[in-house]
């Protein structure tokens, strides 16, 4: 294992606009955290900015993106400021992004070891062999029984659960420090699921990772993660210990957890979230 | 009495070495005004069995009912007034061109059922919506309120049986409530009868009464949600089903125990 002091993510007051007609839409505000080597959760409703705050740390925001921190940094570089060809040394090799769909995010007409070599080469210089090597010792790595057989396949060919083992294949070969994985399992089945998620998080023990993991499913986020961030129109309203997740205290957290249907708790009627305009400010 | 019979329904797709078998010998029975649940992961052929009921499908075997009458051919005006579906993707069921009014009076024109104007006030009312959203375009309306009117345009045919495929799953948490409790008033003041599939055993313990767990085109245990609740279930994958919506609780579900659970493909 790799015996560099820890990676660490500094994110302070961090607010993303983008400029839409001749308006701004702020969909960051004020998002403050630190990220170790660990799982943290950010959870929220959809447009509430958690995608936005992950897609901002590799700078994969159109130009017409207003991004101001004042603090933005990953091991000491500033993410601000970096040039382009700084940001193409990290992304991908020292940070990288699990998207929600496999299905969109792996190329059609590429077979899948090809694909995974391609992301491989694209920062180490290899011959074929070793990158072939390297390649089915990740499809491996994440419990793909016949890495011979799924390396000649193309991505219409696998189903789901598969799919997104294979795009964390792609994103782990790398061996990044940090992982941003964006609704990784959001298109699964309850036991694929089950499954990323076990293969997810054997990786992040064993090497050593950053994770940050974005969903809507405040249940999986509670078991899985080790801390929770909760975000409400691009706004942090609660941050706490994962096992805290019972205790929280913002009504809308609160909300959230009540408003889910549950097999030990059965009632006649759900409660609804009732939205305070408050939330926008406090 | 049963209003929904469903009997060694088989369906096979394909031919010869290419045939592909996705429902064996499915059974069950609906209750008039009953509330049945169909769970399994994708490509248990839980959707499919709705898709037959429906008469979207019409080369299946063996025998199906609906209100005492066998189904066969091609389905008739009467049984599509009487079964109604409501979609996964409130995003994908709705014309993007076409307004909330045209959406809701289309099935009143095919059925040649008169007063629209009324009829599309009355169904936006009961589904929570109002008068106002009639001349708005989907992109126009929230996730939320394309399920309502979606679930508006099955109602307004004032269907006795509604299938639901997966009312919720492309619905936030905060609006999969809102959409539950519109289904539970529905269900409790018009009589209506449910088939839901889902996947999410939270939404079947909020909506129905009876459950029968899918895994690869069988029906592997048929049981009440209270028996379900109680933990009464027997099966390996409605057990395995049962600790996943619990708990997410990674070290006691290992993925071997996953793995023979869920018998996956390849």
């Amino acid at each position: 294992m790799n015996t560099t002091p820890s990676p660490r993510l500094q994110v302070e007051d961090l607010n993303v606009g983008f400029a839409t007609g001749g308006a701004i839409v702020n969909a960051v505000r004020g998002v403050t955290f630190t990220l170790n080597r660990e799982k943290l959760g950010i959870v929220g409703e959809s447009g509430s900015g958690k995608s936005t705050v992950g897609r901002t740390l590799l700078r994969l925001h159109p130009r017409s993106a207003r991004i101001e921190a004042r603090q933005l940094s990953f091991d000491g570089i500033d993410l601000r400021s970096a040039s382009e060809s700084t940001m193409r040394g990290i992304r991908g090799r020292r940070m990288s992004m699990i998207m929600q769909d496999p299905k969109y995010s792996l190329n059609p007409v590429m077979r899948i070891g090809e694909q995974i070599g391609e992301a491989y080469k694209a920062h180490h210089p290899a011959s074929r062999a070793e990158v072939m090597q390297r390649v089915l010792e990740m499809l491996e790595a994440v419990r793909i029984r016949e890495p011979h057989r799924v390396y000649k396949l193309y991505p219409h060919e696998v189903s789901g659960g598969m799919g997104q083992r294979i795009m964390i294949a792609m994103m782990l070969i790398q061996q990044p420090e940090i992982v941003i994985a964006d609704e990784p399992t959001s298109a699964l089945d309850i036991s694929v699921r089950l499954q990323v998620l076990a293969v997810l998080d054997e990786l992040v023990t064993q090497r050593g990772l950053g994770l940050i993991f974005i969903s809507h499913d405040l249940n999986l986020v509670r078991h899985f993660c080790d801390r929770v961030l909760v975000m409400y129109a691009g706004r942090v309203v609660e941050s706490l210990a994962a096992a805290d997740l019972d205790r929280a205290e913002h009504p809308y957290t609160r909300g959230l957890l009540d408003s889910l249907p549950s097999i030990d708790h059965r009632r006649k009627t759900l409660p609804v979230l009732q939205r305070d305009p408050a939330w926008l400010t406090t | 009495m049963a209003i929904i019979e469903v009997n060694a329904l088989n369906l096979t797709f394909g031919h010869g070495a290419e045939a592909n078998q996705v429902l064996n010998d499915v059974a069950f029975e609906v209750e008039k005004g009953g509330s049945f649940g169909l769970v399994g992961e994708s490509g248990s052929g839980k959707t499919t069995v709705l898709r037959c009921l429906a008469g979207q499908y019409m080369h299946w075997q063996g025998r199906l009912a609906i209100g005492g009458q066998a189904l066969g051919g091609k389905p008739d005006k009467a049984r599509c007034r009487q079964v109604q579906m409501v979609f996964q993707d409130p995003y994908g069921s709705l014309h993007p061109r076409h307004t909330v009014y045209t959406a809701l009076a289309e099935p009143l024109r095919i059925h040649g059922i008169g007063d629209e104007s009324q009829r599309v006030d009355a169904i936006l009312d009961k589904v929570g919506l109002n008068a106002g959203f009639r001349y708005r375009y989907p992109h126009q309306l929230s996730g939320g309120q394309r399920q309502r009117v979606a679930i508006a345009r099955a109602l307004i045919l004032e269907p006795s049986i509604l299938l639901l495929d997966e009312p919720t799953s492309a619905l936030d948490v905060s609006v999969q409530a809102e959409i539950l409790n519109l289904l539970t008033a529905l269900h409790e003041r018009d009589g209506l009868t449910y088939v839901l599939v889902t996947h999410d055993l939270g939404v079947v313990a909020h909506l129905c009464d009876r459950v029968a767990v899918m895994q690869r085109g069988r029906i592997v245990e048929t049981l009440a949600v209270d028996d379900l609740c109680a933990g009464q279930a027997w099966d390996p994958y409605t057990r395995m089903l049962l600790d996943a919506s619990r708990s997410h609780e990674l070290e006691r579900v290992s993925v071997g125990e996953i793995r023979t659970a869920a018998r996956p493909v390849g």
